[in-house]
């Protein structure tokens, strides 16, 4: 939405704000199967197109990667990184022009369902490499399945959680931010 | 009654995840019961553990009587002071007899397969039912370095 051209002061200060809102959830122990990273990486998206979204997704598994509470990612931080990147992407691409259609809301939790599930089989098929040519000598194809089975209760349980949290969520996030730049008035 | 094109797209996607989500569960469902009923058999198992505490000093269990259904934190409690943390969705095992995880060494446990050596545990100590003659090896290593040493 504002990819295009330089960023404005305001621009700059929100997005220096999401930055840090979105490591500093990230680092955040959650045990209940719900995380807002993506939410918010998602909506930056919305907000400032595809290619800041899916620097900050990337920017933030990166982050992840080395100081998660829960240990090092390792190899897996690249399909990390991969997948939380085609999350803020998306979010460019997907045009929401009036906000505040009912619509809205549920398309945002198709997508929200559909981004999580993508970014879990990209990072359950990291694991699968970790296993093939690191941690075992299982052979490729069979640790793709075996990761994905054992991986399939968190895919689907946050593929659920994140249905309902970009539902309810993405749409006002998105309206916030944008009243937060102005908007729709020229930024400065 | 018709449906625009960007309505139609997104109740596919919809059905797509459906799709997705009901085949993991349904491969998560059949691995479980597949893997659990050829583990849990006979009544007795027995099991192999191993204990490396990483300064040289290494003991196993060999053949240890277990009951089928039992997990390794149910046997490693049996044969050493296990300390951990049920974080609900799996057990933390912080310290075996007395040898605390740090911030750079931890107990990591590790499965032996004929086929493929040394594999690290898939799933925390608490989720992996042992099946009959299973080797199974605690590791107090180091994990400030990726990937983690296997077992000797």
């Amino acid at each position: 939405m504002f990819s295009k051209g330089k960023l404005c002061t305001r621009q700059i200060a929100l997005f220096s704000v999401l930055v840090a809102v979105s490591i500093a959830v990230q680092l955040t122990k959650t045990f209940l199967f719900v995380e807002f990273t993506s939410l918010i990486i998602f909506s930056t998206g919305v907000v400032f197109g595809s290619l800041l979204g899916a620097f900050l997704g990337g920017l933030v598994m990166f982050v992840n990667g080395f100081l998660s509470p829960w240990g090092l990612a390792g190899l897996n931080m690249p399909f990390q990184m991969l997948g939380m990147g085609i999350m803020g992407a998306v979010g460019g691409l997907y045009r929401m022009k009036n906000n505040n259609k009912i619509g809205f809301y549920a398309e945002t939790a198709i997508l929200g369902a559909f981004l999580t599930l993508v970014y879990y089989l990209i990072t359950n098929a990291g694991f699968a490499f970790q296993l093939a040519f690191v941690l075992s000598q299982i052979p490729l194809l069979e640790a793709l399945v075996l990761t994905q089975i054992w991986g399939a209760v968190f895919t689907v349980l946050y593929t659920v959680s994140n249905t309902f949290l970009f539902g309810i969520g993405a749409v006002p996030l998105v309206n916030t931010m944008q009243k937060l730049l102005g908007g729709g008035k020229k930024c400065q | 009654m018709s449906i625009n094109r960007r309505t139609f797209a997104f109740v596919a996607l919809a059905l797509l995840v459906w799709a997705f989500c009901a085949t993991l569960v349904a491969g998560y469902y059949y691995y479980s019961y597949s893997d659990l009923y050829a583990k849990t058999r006979s009544p007795v198992i027995h099991v192999n553990l191993g204990l490396n505490y990483g300064n040289g000093t290494v003991q196993w269990f060999n053949e240890t009587e277990a009951r089928s259904g039992d997990t390794l934190l149910d046997v490693t409690k049996h044969v050493a002071r296990a300390n951990y943390t049920d974080y609900g969705y799996g057990s933390l095992v912080n310290s075996i007899n007395d040898m605390n995880n740090t911030s750079s060494e931890a107990w990591i446990w590790w499965i032996w397969n004929q086929q493929f050596g040394w594999s690290q545990g898939p799933v925390a100590s608490d989720k992996y039912v042992l099946g009959n003659n299973e080797t199974v090896y605690w590791h107090y290593q180091d994990i400030s370095t990726w990937p983690y040493s296997s077992p000797p």
